[in-house]
């Protein structure tokens, strides 16, 4: 249940990318504050990346009662699987329940358009992280289970300096 | 003006090919202003014979939604899932009269 309800979620337009960037950042303090340490390092999606989400139908926000943008949900195709890049709300308007109606939305976009499952990597420990997915369906991949794609990501993650202990890759079979 | 409405059921048979499909058939709807009611949710089959997936789409008029069938925006989308599904669909005008007491 999303609250209060005048937001909704639609698709992102092409003009919106700069200010899903800075809600990636906003939301990026709260998440490093829940790790314990900055989350700045990571940087946010590029724009040529968001837009790729966008063109392919598989980048929708989280829009306020003006229209205006407060989170984001970036996926695409990986493996077959629909894999979320990024969720995000900015802090303002976290615990209202639109990170959950931002992610059944790409749930069901992804049964519409045949992917077998919604794929992720997450922080394991981080309350609205792998919990908050596990909530939803999501189960844990174990190491020999996990798709190239998934495998590469993890990787890139490590190498850009995020702890290998704590990322995990989930997965929701549809 | 009274709406009109696609209703269609859908029985896939091959999910590489009718994918095709559902990616292409955008450009029709956007065009004529068709909008998902229903979208392949969950469902009770209660009475009768059911498909997998039924679809519920929405237009300003009748007219749009038989012009937007016949549209080579649609045409085009409906060439790409040939043989891949099994289908029943129709075009019916909605009801905006009053309803029962």
């Amino acid at each position: 249940m999303i609250w209060p309800p005048e937001y909704r979620i639609r698709p992102a337009r092409e003009t919106e990318l700069p200010a899903l960037q800075t809600i990636e950042e906003s939301a990026g303090e709260v998440w490093g504050a829940a790790l314990g340490r900055s989350a700045i390092p990571f940087g946010v999606m590029p724009l040529a990346a968001l837009d790729l989400c966008r063109v392919e139908g598989t980048l929708w926000v989280a829009a306020d009662g003006d229209d205006r943008p407060v989170g984001f949900l970036a996926a695409g195709d990986l493996d077959g699987a629909l894999f979320i890049h990024e969720l995000n709300v900015a802090p303002q308007h976290q615990r209202r329940g639109l990170g959950a109606a931002l992610l059944r939305a790409a749930i069901d976009h992804a049964r519409w358009r045949f992917h077998p499952a919604v794929a992720l990597t997450t922080d394991r420990y981080i309350s609205f992280n792998a919990p908050f997915y596990a909530r939803h369906g999501f189960v844990l991949l174990r190491p020999e289970d996990l798709s190239p794609g998934l495998k590469a990501k993890l990787a890139s993650e490590a190498e850009r300096g995020h702890d290998p202990a704590r990322r995990v890759a989930m997965a929701k079979r549809l | 003006m009274a709406k009109a409405y696609w209703v269609a059921r859908v029985d896939v048979t091959d999910p590489e090919t009718y994918k095709g499909y559902v990616a292409a058939n955008g450009a029709a709807f956007a065009k004529y202003g068709g909008r998902f009611l229903v979208r392949g949710g969950p469902f009770e089959p209660v009475l009768g014979s059911s498909r997998e997936r039924n679809v519920v789409i929405e237009f300003a008029s009748y007219r749009d939604a038989v012009d937007c069938f016949h549209s080579p925006e649609y045409q085009a989308a409906l060439a790409k899932r040939a043989g891949s599904a099994e289908v029943d669909m129709v075009i019916v005008e909605g009801y905006d009269g009053p309803q029962p007491a």
